[in-house]
């Protein structure tokens, strides 16, 4: 048989879409072909898996409303002024007003639009450096092993052992960062150091297989084995443990915020919350409490958007689980059981 | 409907004329569940009598149906799994005072209806009556529980006397060549795969059951321990007054220890007989097949001749007869009937039409181990 | 043996080396206390009279234990061997008190809130977990995931704060801040103790929001992964109790992958304690933490962290050296990967 009668077998099977495809013979196919083919495994079916899933669908709608309101809301929401309304006005009373004033007039609707960058921004700046530090030592650390395994999961461990919360509180005194981006990446340190020490377990229990041993003696470079092979494999897991992280993260910011730790500078959701507290006394005011509540929910509903998701992500990466629900797929994976 | 006619029992000694002892019987069986696809029958209708202290051996590949069977004996179908029909178990009339070791009260009947037993009845037939041994000892232990202590749960939950059974625990790891002492105190993951699915034999045994199920026991051993496993086996049955029904895929593994063989494809049984007249012999072309396609050290590879086809999807299950799209004898009246077990000779029975001619077409010969008869 | 003495050398190495990076932190930034203490001192002597610039330099020291011409490393290495030697912690500048004084009569608080509510929040998010495990798919199951997903998506001080404004403030059930009744005399009596409780009631309901959801949801998967593996056939096959089937068969298997991660997480969840206090006015080790970081006040905050740091050090010590005790598949724990 001449190599080049073998055919791919054209479906996606549950190893192409976030296996390292080991199970498929290469072939020659056109890039259209390819492309083709690698849309649909790795965008159009887990877009459709995870549209069938109550979990991501809810979530991910949650996850699309906070971007957009972070992003188009900006430009389509007018910055609050003062005196747009009466003051301490209740919300739900005026529509154009939705959630009500503040002290000093101040649409809330409003400020909890434009607050949504700096979260958005903190979010994102905690999961890059969270995810990233966690990777970069976790990972190496794990395949490595000896010396640099030793050496940096000794650097992960201080970290670890600092109580995240009073270092950040410490470092938040000393440094009073302004910048989201920064304030993020201060408040990514309580996270990573867990994010490494998991990532360095299931390194661990890779490493070990034989694909990886092949391409060792094959002569692949550390960089290259990790980027390639592991990766792909761990992927799932780096998404769901760090939206994780990132919700993790949002809402310590917030609680600094509301406790006044962290300097004010742009308004975000935690910010509104410390002056409601200080300058409306919504705590002890009930009439009042609607301005501390409101940042609250959207903060609750964020982390729940976040939460639901990748919890949902579960099932996408699962094949098992896809494949007793599936309709469509080979009748094969639908006994399972037998 | 075909029920077993009276004939030998599988034990050497049994009288000729003596009518045949039945411990259980099985009765339209079925198993079904429900899929995406559509419902699944997984068990189809099907009927066996398993004699007293015989060692019945169920054959078939992998997905026949024959783990269902094993659970039907038990009312141990899992969820979600349904299970119909009939399963009865005849408690021993000769047995004298009753045999009750627990809670179970076979006393006034003389037959059980498993499946209708409530729960409370169940749980105490079960283990005291009728025990089973699955797959996989690696994974049948606690793995946080010491060995002995399996042993004393099962003993307290049926309200048996605990040094009783202890005595004859130690009798019984005597018989399977286990270390008492040793393995008692050990964790499971301390003892090494023989030994572990021996001491679930003995585990299974505790309260002296009737029958003993053994769904695939040496399918995770290596050859040498599958070996001296069903040498044991004889020995438990001679000295426990045992009925041991035994699942597996490998039929020549059974040619030697099992007195009748029940062979099982698509959910169904295809033929039911006396060892040595099946194995020498068989009628179904199914089980000819099967024995034609056993490897042998001596033949080529290029000689070995896997049964053509693929094995039937439980919810498309072919029409008729469910071997014909696979058999080198079929005809169109395959196709339309479905043949039940019919008896081809006096201890042999197949369900097929065409016995004749898949005896004449389909040829095998059995190497010499096979047919030594070393009892 | 030799496992155990290198574990306990590694976390007394890793605890010097996380506070040695706070102390060269507070001595290395431009906004150092010394340099508030100092601007402090000559304003106010400014105002009576000369500035004895030396003279302030040395009341800096004094108050804030901080040699500036003392390199780093050795001005780590007093401080520390202070602690060890003489139990000398410093004293801090808000309070005038050693700070050894000051949080060992905070830390029982701390410890109070901390333990019952992460005790009682985790025993009921492992009980919830197997019980949605053994109810599975049906409405029970459901609905406590829809419970538990909503506990977790709330931060801990929302719990806290609508807590205090709406059963405090508002209604009026409990008291709004502090430790104990002013009014009742301190001691073993009965007012005072139940004044304790009283207070404690709520951040110890926040609290225990906070460890609730933690092992449900991985109680529940595991506990699912058990139900349908052969041993627990054997069991139920077996005639074992449905009783010590949800006890010994799964619970006490299911807990295992999670154990190291609930000790560990009771040393964290112990650092969130700053911001409940806070909320609630608790004058406990988190409350002094706060206080001191907001004002500078550096022995308090070195002092509050070495308690928060310990207790982090401890919990995962106490995990890595327990393991073996509850899984006896575990070796003593010298090739086990600590998390």
């Amino acid at each position: 048989m001449h190599r080049d009668d073998l055919e791919t077998d054209g479906g996606v099977t549950q190893e192409s879409i976030f296996g390292t495809g080991e199970d498929e013979r290469r072939s020659r196919s056109s890039p259209k072909e390819r492309f083709g083919r690698g849309f649909d495994s790795y965008v159009r079916t887990p877009f459709r898996i995870a549209w069938n899933d109550w979990r991501t669908r809810i979530g991910g709608i949650g996850i699309v409303i906070y971007l957009l309101m972070g992003t188009v809301g900006v430009v389509l929401v007018p910055a609050p002024t003062l005196n747009e309304g009466p003051r301490y006005l209740q919300p739900f009373q005026d529509w154009t007003i939705p959630f009500g004033t503040d002290n000093l007039g101040r649409g809330i609707f409003k400020q909890l639009v434009h607050a949504t960058p700096a979260m958005l921004k903190m979010a994102l700046a905690g999961l890059v450096f969270a995810v990233g530090v966690a990777i970069l030592f976790g990972m190496i650390a794990g395949y490595k092993g000896g010396l640099i395994d030793t050496v940096l999961m000794t650097i992960t461990d201080i970290f670890f052992v600092l109580p995240g919360l009073p270092l950040i509180i410490v470092l938040s005194a000393i440094f009073t960062p302004r910048d989201p981006f920064i304030v993020g990446a201060i408040l990514s340190i309580s996270v990573w150091p867990r994010l490494a020490r998991e990532l360095r377990s299931q390194v661990l229990s890779l490493r070990t297989e034989d694909y990886v041993e092949a391409s060792r003696s094959m002569g692949l470079s550390t960089p290259t084995i990790i980027g390639q092979e592991l990766m792909p494999k761990l992927a799932p897991y780096i998404l769901i443990r760090g939206s994780g992280s990132a919700v993790r993260i949002i809402r310590d910011s917030v609680a600094l915020y509301f406790l006044g730790i962290l300097p004010f500078s742009t308004n975000n959701w935690g910010v509104m919350m410390q002056f409601a507290y200080s300058q409306g006394n919504a705590i002890s005011t009930p009439s009042h409490l609607y301005w501390l509540i409101v940042p609250l929910v959207a903060l609750a509903g964020m982390g729940f958007s976040l939460i639901l998701f990748s919890q949902g992500l579960d099932r996408v990466f699962n094949p098992r689980l896809r494949a007793r629900n599936t309709e469509h797929g080979s009748d094969e994976e639908g006994t399972g059981v037998m | 409907m075909a029920i077993d006619q009276p004939g030998t029992t599988g034990t050497p000694d049994a009288d000729e004329d003596e009518p045949d002892d039945i411990v259980m019987s099985v009765r339209d069986a079925r198993v079904s569940f429900d899929m995406a696809r559509g419902q699944a029958w997984v068990l189809n209708d099907v009927d066996l009598d398993v004699r007293r202290n015989e060692i019945l051996a169920v054959v078939g590949e992998s997905g026949s149906g024959k783990s269902m069977f094993a659970s039907a004996l038990l009312d141990a179908v899992e969820d979600p799994g349904v299970l119909g029909g009939d399963v009865t178990y005849y408690p021993d009339e000769t047995a004298g005072e009753s045999q009750t070791i627990g809670s179970f009260d076979d006393g006034l009947d003389d037959s059980v209806d498993v499946l209708n037993l409530d729960p409370d009845e169940l749980q105490a037939f079960r283990w005291e009556k009728v025990s089973m041994v699955f797959q996989g000892a690696m994974n049948s232990f606690n793995p946080t529980m010491k060995i002995k202590d399996h042993f004393h749960e099962t003993i307290q939950a049926h309200n048996a006397v605990l040094e009783e059974r202890m005595d004859h625990v130690r009798t019984l790891f005597e018989a399977l060549y286990i270390d008492f002492d040793r393995v008692m105190t050990s964790y499971p993951h301390e003892l090494s795969g023989g030994i572990k699915q021996r001491t679930l034999i003995a585990l299974a045994l505790v309260l002296e059951p009737e029958v003993l199920v053994m769904d695939e026991p040496t399918a995770a051993l290596d050859l040498l321990m599958q070996r001296s496993i069903i040498s044991m086996l004889r020995n438990l049955r001679d000295e426990f007054d045992l009925t041991i029904v035994f699942i597996t895929h490998d039929l020549p593994l059974v040619g030697g220890l099992a007195d009748r063989i029940a062979v099982m494809y698509a959910f169904e049984f295809v033929e039911v007989g006396a060892t040595r007249d099946l194995m020498k012999n068989a009628a179904h072309p199914y089980t000819r097949s099967l024995l034609r396609s056993v490897p042998s050290i001596t033949s080529d590879v290029d000689e070995m001749e896997p049964i053509e086809g693929a094995r039937p999807d439980p919810v498309n299950i072919p029409t008729g007869c469910s071997f014909h799209p696979r058999c080198p004898v079929s005809d169109d009246r395959c196709e339309i009937e479905d043949p039940e077990l019919a008896a081809v000779e006096d201890d042999l029975q197949a369900a097929c039409f065409y016995t004749d001619q898949s005896r004449e077409k389909i040829d095998y010969t059995l190497e010499e181990e096979h047919t030594e008869d070393d009892r | 043996m030799r496992y155990y003495v290198r574990r306990i050398a590694q976390s007394v190495f890793t605890l010097l080396s996380g506070l040695f990076l706070t102390y060269a932190l507070y001595r290395l930034i431009p906004g150092s206390p010394l340099k508030a203490i100092m601007a402090d001192l000559i304003a106010q002597q400014s105002r009576s009279g000369t500035v004895d610039t030396e003279q302030v330099a040395e009341m800096a020291e004094q108050m804030t234990g901080i040699n500036p011409d003392e390199p780093i490393i050795v001005g780590f290495f007093n401080y520390v061997s202070g602690i060890v030697l003489r139990g000398d912690f410093g004293t801090s500048i808000l309070y005038q008190d050693p700070v050894f004084d000051i949080l060992f009569r905070a830390m029982p608080w701390s410890i109070f809130l901390s333990v019952y509510g992460i005790m009682l929040g985790f025993t009921a998010s492992i009980l919830v977990g197997v019980l949605m495990a053994w109810h599975e798919g049906s409405k029970l199951d459901s609905g406590l995931t829809v419970l538990v997903l909503s506990v977790n998506a709330i931060p801990y001080y929302v719990g806290a704060i609508v807590f205090l404004s709406v059963l405090a403030f508002q209604w009026g059930l409990f008291p709004t801040g502090g430790r104990a009744p002013r009014a009742v005399e301190p001691g073993f009596n009965l007012a005072f103790m139940g004044g304790i409780l009283y207070h404690g009631a709520l951040p110890i309901l926040s609290t225990f929001l906070l460890g609730f959801g933690a092992a449900s949801l991985g109680m529940r998967a595991n506990t699912v992964r058990i139900v349908g593996s052969d041993y627990l056939r054997s069991a139920r096959l077996r005639g074992v109790s449905t009783n010590r089937i949800l006890t010994r068969y799964l619970t006490r298997n299911a807990i295992l992958p999670l154990y190291t991660g609930l000790v560990v997480g009771i040393g964290a969840l112990f650092a969130s304690n700053v911001i409940t206090e806070q909320i609630f006015q608790y004058q406990g080790a988190g409350w002094f933490l706060f206080e001191s970081a907001t004002n500078q006040d550096y022995p308090l905050v070195m002092g509050s962290f070495i308690f928060f740091g310990t207790v982090t050090v401890l919990g995962i010590l106490i995990a890595d050296l327990t393991y073996g005790l509850i899984d006896p598949r575990a070796e003593s724990g010298s090739t086990r990967d600590t998390f």
